[in-house]
């Protein structure tokens, strides 16, 4: 980045921080608070395990999306709400040059009053993030950067179909530090063929003096992905369930001995540093999606956005969001309420389910909650219905036994 | 009119032909031709009335149809008497048979004499039926109706040189059956002036009518307002209606002797005119009935249960309703500790059973689980009583049993002497006691085995045919009861009987049945939250167990916004999924787990 360049990103910045400041200031109590997650589907290349909506070189695209997403940002505007959070992901947001991401972000906060502590994250794949987009962030008041590391074992990644090796990751990591970030989120996958305990706690180890909240999540095997095709034809060898059990209690163990405290299924955090963002849909509050194939969840009425990118823009292009709406019956509330609650480590408020539902669950399930509290796989504290860890091995067995 | 001239101008026959080879196509053929029904209102298919037999192309209900028909400028009336085709339904066949003159043999023109053809043919030559052969399926391509004919005369030994060459489906042809029907098939005989003499060859419950007699007239006249006794149920009736099949009911005034018809007289239930019985004169009581009325008895029991336990009276209700229709069908209400209420129901055999549960579940819309088919034991005890029992649960312990018989039948088998060996092999394997063997003609033998019951009601006639390469066939007949070695072989999940699988099996043979239950069941049985061991037992001692390790792990995936409808989706579906688990005890079961079981041999 050029000096000009800088001078400029600078000025807009200290524009931006003072609309902020201006934003807050009137804030008041009656403001509904809500979180904003924007979708960029676009990636260098695809990985192999990876069915999210997301499309390989599609620059000459990228104007004309950041172009509707604005349009929807303003046509989708939520009266009266603050944003708490902000999520940029994909796909892969550091593809993105940072003037195209500042046009986003500059939208975002010209949209919506945005609290001064706000939560904005920001995903970033090793190989396409560079000095100059991180002090972009920065200044436009990204401050959480996510990195999607997935494996810091060279053919893990390779096999994975990803673009950046495992020494990459590291020094990739040290320029967001020294960049000033100091909460920074990586993924790793489990389960990879081939894959090994000692591997994975390596990995943890490393990646620990960097981060500060780790997200794990199990190789699953997607339809339309190269992964399936592997799978099918008896080429990719996946660790037996046993193992991956193992595995994924081995990576709990380590992490806690770090210090992360396992405060969702597949997430981590230094104390201080869960993710308000991703609580916001465990806890059911609400969050609005803007962008291809994004997701929101507005007083109870869950709104799909268009997974057809044409579609998309289309639609956009003429100022008509393209979404399908759909209000949730008590019943989908309550049974997303058990699923989703049930993943954090604080578990179900058994007095607040009452109160919303007007449901004793406790009652109502009794035979089931006595074998599952027998088997060890939940317990019942503080008027909290919590998983062991034993039972998040089973998670989707409890919730089906509990809805 | 004299009845020599009134005869001369009646034919009656049936079709007999192998499950494919185009008996219901011929049938609608002939009541097109003759102009019986309006082909506007044709439906393929007429006379398989039942949505199971129309679907399965095999004809389980008889449907007879009256047709009237010019030939060479006189007016003939030819009833067409449908059989089925099945070794649980040869009563029936034998009746129907009795009933006609002549059969219509059909052979398919690409595929030659088939087997099972075999065992109805002899049935028609034994009723002493002129067998008018038919070379079907003439229009395809790979037809070869001169091999065809030779096989006729070779495996059959019946001439087949003016066989009319026919397709059924294109309607060719089918004035030359009608010819041959018309000139080869003897008129009936009989006389109208002697006291009524009707067989019953079939019934069926109306609504309105109440229970409806399917009758061929041998002697005698009926109409309506006639006072009519029923030989075997001894029970005494007047007519309200008698008529003829054209093929929808019909009523005229009255059926006389050679003719085929319907008699109404506010039956209230078919099992008061059952097939094979006589219809006589109240006047004549003591009148020699037709020989071979029957008794028919269920043989093969087995329990039915719902899926869906809370629909317990809609079981009910429909039984009800295919007992109205189904004399030989039997029900008690029975409850297991697996499954709920529902009932024990008795069956002709195992066709017959499939076709009840297949009727329970489309044309009442229930979903059923049976349990294994077994048969009814006779037992008696130290304390001196005697015991019919045909639910294993029911079973007293080992210890309190002085005497256990089982039922035997009697069974011919007919096959081309190649088989001679495996046939004796399978016959040796379920217990059976060879009693003859006969060479009925170069290619075909008679093997005659006095075999338990027990043994056959679970895949025998399968096993035969994939044996035999579907070339014998067999009839049984019940034969008494002998004393047996039995036992009662319970299945244990997570150390529970489950009462819905216990058997009852020979001693020697409840090893291997306990080890192929077990090893079946670890396939069905899902994996639950803890490890359920899977043992077979007697009394105490288990003789075969098998381990359904606990379910260890989900795949740990992420769950953001985009994630939670699909989520909740598939959990709402494994959901689903689950509320069709029986809980036994402590162990969830799918309804598949009670009938796999059965599909065990080989």
């Amino acid at each position: 980045m050029n000096n000009e360049n800088k001078e400029n990103s600078k000025k807009i910045y200290d524009n931006l921080k003072e609309i902020k400041s201006e934003d807050c200031t009137e804030i008041l109590d009656a403001k509904k608070e809500l979180a904003l997650y924007l979708h960029i589907p676009f990636c260098e290349k695809k990985c192999n395990y990876c069915s999210f909506v997301s499309f390989c070189g599609k620059a000459e695209k990228f104007d004309e999306y950041i172009s509707c997403v604005i349009y929807e940002l303003q046509i989708r505007k939520e009266n009266n709400a603050v944003l708490r959070t902000i999520y940029i992901g994909g796909g892969t947001p550091s593809l993105l040059s940072d003037k195209q991401m500042e046009k986003l972000l500059t939208a975002i906060y010209q949209n919506y009053e945005v609290l001064k502590d706000a939560e904005i994250t920001i995903e970033v794949n090793p190989n396409s993030i560079t000095k100059e987009k991180l002090i972009a962030y920065k200044m436009l008041g990204i401050n959480r950067i996510s990195v999607g590391v997935q494996s810091l074992n060279n053919k893990r990644l390779q096999q994975l179909g990803r673009l950046h090796t495992s020494s990459q990751v590291i020094e990739k990591l040290e320029l967001i530090k020294s960049c000033g970030f100091t909460n920074i989120s990586v993924d790793l996958i489990i389960g990879l063929p081939n894959q090994t305990i000692f591997e994975i706690k390596r990995a943890i180890k490393k990646l620990s003096k960097y981060a500060t909240h780790f997200s794990i999540y199990s190789l699953s095997i997607e339809e339309n992905t190269p992964f399936y095709d592997m799978f099918n034809k008896g080429e990719l060898k996946l660790p037996n369930e046993k193992k991956s059990a193992k595995f994924y209690l081995m990576a709990v163990t380590a992490l806690k001995k770090l210090g992360f405290e396992r405060y969702e299924v597949s997430n981590f955090a230094l104390d201080g540093y869960k993710s308000k963002h991703n609580k916001t849909y465990w806890e059911m509050q609400d969050y609005l999606g803007i962008g291809l194939a994004s997701h929101s969840f507005i007083g109870n009425e869950r709104i799909a956005n268009t997974e057809d990118l044409d579609v998309y823009l289309n639609n956009l292009k003429h100022f008509k969001p393209a979404f399908v709406k759909e209000k949730l019956s008590k019943k989908e509330l309550m049974e997303e309420t058990i699923m989703l609650n049930l993943r954090e480590s604080e578990g179900l408020n058994l007095e607040k389910f009452k109160n919303d539902f007007q449901i004793d669950l406790i009652k109502q399930k009794k035979n089931e909650i006595a074998l599952l509290k027998q088997l060890e796989l939940i317990e019942i504290n503080d008027n909290h219905l919590k998983v062991t860890d034993k039972g998040i091995l089973v998670l989707n067995q409890i919730i089906i036994r509990l809805i | 009119m004299q009845d020599n001239e009134y005869l001369s101008h009646i034919r009656n026959f049936c079709i007999v032909a192998h499950i494919d080879h185009g008996k219901s196509t011929l049938a609608d053929r002939l009541i097109e031709k003759t102009g019986t029904v309006q082909k506007r209102d044709m439906e393929e298919q007429l006379l398989d009335s039942m949505d199971i037999e129309r679907e399965r192309g095999i004809t389980i209900k008889l449907t007879p149809t009256k047709m009237k028909y010019n030939y060479k400028g006189v007016d003939y009336t030819l009833n067409l008497i449908d059989t089925p085709g099945h070794v649980d339904f040869t009563y029936e066949v034998s009746r129907s048979l009795v009933a006609c003159e002549g059969a219509i043999l059909i052979v398919d023109a690409t595929q030659g004499v088939e087997a099972q053809t075999l065992a109805n043919v002899y049935l028609a030559l034994d009723n002493d039926l002129e067998i008018l052969p038919v070379i079907n399926k003439i229009d395809l391509p790979s037809a070869m109706p001169d091999e065809a004919k030779k096989e006729i005369e070779d495996i059959i030994g019946i001439p087949a040189d003016d066989a009319p060459l026919i397709s059924a489906k294109e309607g060719i042809n089918i004035e030359d059956v009608l010819a041959q029907v018309i000139e080869k098939i003897p008129a009936p005989k009989g006389d109208s002036s002697k006291p009524l003499k009707a067989l019953i060859f079939d019934s069926y419950y109306d609504n309105y009518k109440g229970a409806i007699c399917m009758v061929r007239i041998m002697d005698g006249k009926v109409s309506t307002g006639t006072k009519i006794y029923m030989c075997g149920s001894k029970k005494e009736f007047e007519v309200t209606e008698v008529g003829v099949f054209e093929p929808k009911p019909k009523a005229i005034s009255e059926l006389r002797a050679g003719d085929v018809g319907y008699i109404a007289a506010s039956i209230k239930n078919v099992s008061e005119c059952k097939v094979g019985d006589t219809v006589t004169l109240a006047e004549t009581k003591d009148i020699e009935p037709l020989a071979g009325y029957k008794q028919v008895q269920p043989v093969v029991f087995c329990g039915i249960y719902l899926v869906d336990g809370g629909r317990f009276n809609d079981l009910k209700d429909a039984l009800e309703k295919l007992k109205l229709n189904d004399a030989s069908l039997t029900y008690q209400q029975e409850v297991s500790a697996a499954l709920g209420y529902g009932f024990r129901c008795g069956f002709l055999g195992l066709l017959h059973l499939e076709i009840i549960t297949e009727r329970l579940e489309r044309e009442f819309n229930l979903e059923i689980i049976t349990t294994a088919p077994g048969v009814s034991y006779k037992v008696t005890t130290v304390h001196g009583e005697n015991l019919e029992i045909s639910n294993p649960c029911n079973m007293p312990s080992a210890q309190d049993i002085v005497k256990w018989e089982e039922p035997i039948v009697k069974m011919e088998i007919f096959t081309p002497p190649d088989y001679i060996g495996a046939v004796m092999n399978l016959c040796q394997e379920k217990r059976g006691d060879y009693i003859d063997m006969q060479y009925l003609d170069k290619t075909r033998v008679k093997m005659t085995y006095v075999i338990p019951l027990n043994e056959i009601v679970y895949d025998f006639f399968d096993a035969l045919k994939s044996r035999t390469r579907g070339y014998a066939s067999l009839d049984y007949e019940m034969y008494g009861y002998k004393d047996s070695d039995l036992v009662r072989l319970d299945i244990m999940l997570n150390g529970e009987i489950c009462d819905a699988l216990s058997l009852i099996v020979h001693k020697d043979k409840a090893y291997a049945r306990g080890r192929g239950i077990t090893e079946k069941l670890k396939e069905i049985v899902p994996r639950q939250l803890f490890e359920v061991p899977i043992q077979a037992c007697i009394g105490h001692k288990v003789i075969a167990r098998e381990t359904v390790k606990a379910y260890r792990k989900d795949v740990i995936a992420k769950c953001y916004g985009g994630d939670i409808t699909r989520k909740r989706k598939l959990l709402d579906k494994q959901k689903e999924g689950k509320k069709r688990m029986r809980q036994v005890g402590s162990v969830e079961l799918p309804a598949e787990a009670f009938v796999s079981i059965l599909k065990l041999d080989n």
